[in-house]
């Protein structure tokens, strides 16, 4: 329920300018004593004890390293403008299991034919992602994914830079066919790797999922392994040429 | 990637001390606006991604204004999604009403929309409305807090009357 009431006195930005000593030095002065005049001084001395924030949450703080990933290092492409049609073929050399040359990572197919499949633009339509291609600024991809007997679904991905994005937040699939994620990206210039995650389970928690990632970020992002317990994780890791 | 309190980042912006500094206004702000405390540190959570994913662009010293605007902004979205209660109190409805008011930003899309709400361009008609009509700003502190003139206040009050009509508060100055 809504719970606005009209401000009886002194506006409340005014109130809290105040206490923020961000008013003028005229201003300030006159905002207080319009404060004592309607006996509101306790609002101010209210503001000093309500102070709810302590640090930054850590969930905040990600989601605010995923907008910028996505806004200052990414374009985002829809994906219509190279609509992908996907063969049993092409899914079949996606089951490839070939250790990556890049920082000892590897595509790991867990749990049936679960897979994280990558699909880059072409001249003449697009590839599918052999493991340890080399990636390029500028290259588009888009991601699909295999669930395999997992209920529930999400893709992350990481650059060199620690820039983490969620492509797909935690979310049901419909059974084992594969999904395509609905939009395709552009590659910025971020350094040495992009490395891709797909996580499974039955059950996903996005929070713990992202906290796992933040530490992630903040440790060896292309190579630690992302732990989730309880959740299968196929990492898909990829160099990235130098510009 | 996340960043570590007390780091300052290339837009010269110490996220953390930003947070620990403003957060509390905007928490009340935003729990005034919407009640639910839940909702009101969501909303809360939004503005902070709004002016720290921009952070480039946050070039006021003491950007409380800048953070009161984005908050109510936000709030007044979210209020937007909320279907209307018919016991709704009289204030309330003002409130509702405001938040109905066409954004004029939206057309523009949300680079406009940034742009509008970092300063770079008027603010929008239902931030007005809220600081004079709900926040009971007179028209001189709405002026000063948007960066219009009074009588540009003004004008844009008196195309809103129209629009708000008998919600108005008895007595409002436009």
């Amino acid at each position: 329920m809504t719970t606005l009431e009209r401000t009886p006195g002194t506006p409340d930005l005014l109130v809290e300018k105040l206490a923020l000593g961000e008013l003028p030095p005229a201003a300030a002065a006159a905002v207080r004593a319009r404060l004592e005049r309607a006996g509101e001084l306790h609002r101010l001395e209210a503001l000093g004890t309500d102070s709810p924030s302590g640090s930054m949450p850590a969930e905040l703080a990600l989601r605010i390293a995923q907008r910028r990933a996505r806004e200052a290092a990414r374009r985002k492409v829809h994906a219509r403008s190279w609509a992908l049609l996907v063969t049993a073929a092409s899914l079949a050399m996606m089951a490839l299991v070939i250790a990556s040359p890049f920082g000892g990572d590897t595509s790991r197919m867990k749990g049936g034919d679960a897979a994280l499949i990558i699909y880059r633009q072409t001249d003449s339509g697009y590839e599918v992602l052999a493991e340890g291609a080399t990636l390029r600024r500028g290259d588009v991809l888009q991601l699909g994914l295999r669930a395999g007997r997992a209920r529930v679904a999400a893709v992350y991905s990481i650059d060199g830079r620690g820039l983490i994005t969620e492509h797909q937040a935690p979310r049901e699939v419909p059974g084992p066919a594969e999904l395509r994620l609905a939009d395709a990206y552009q590659l910025d210039d971020a350094p040495r790797f992009e490395r891709f995650l797909l996580v499974l389970g039955d059950t996903l928690d996005a929070q713990q999922i992202r906290a796992a990632l933040a530490s992630l970020a903040a440790q060896n992002p292309g190579s630690d392994p992302l732990d989730i317990p309880g959740a299968q994780v196929i990492s898909r890791l990829f160099p990235k040429a130098p510009p | 990637m996340p960043q570590a309190a007390g780091q300052v980042d290339a837009g010269g912006v110490d996220p953390e001390s930003l947070y620990r500094r403003y957060a509390p206004m905007v928490l009340r702000r935003c729990r005034r606006m919407l009640g639910d405390d839940e909702r009101a540190r969501d909303a809360m959570h939004d503005v902070f991604i709004q002016v720290l994913s921009h952070r480039e662009r946050l070039t006021e010293e003491a950007p409380s204004s800048l953070m009161w605007r984005i908050a109510t902004h936000v709030c007044l979205n979210r209020l937007r999604s909320i279907k209307r209660r018919p016991e709704a109190p009289s204030d309330e409805a003002l409130l509702l009403a405001v938040a109905e008011l066409p954004d004029e930003a939206e057309r523009t899309g949300a680079r406009a929309l940034l742009g509008r709400l970092f300063g770079g361009e008027p603010t929008s008609s239902r931030i007005i409305a809220m600081l004079h009509y709900v926040d009971g700003m007179t028209l001189e502190e709405t002026a000063a807090e948007v960066g219009l003139s009074v009588s540009g206040v003004r004008k844009r009050l008196r195309s809103l009357r129209e629009r708000l009509g008998a919600l108005l508060p008895a007595g409002e100055q436009a």
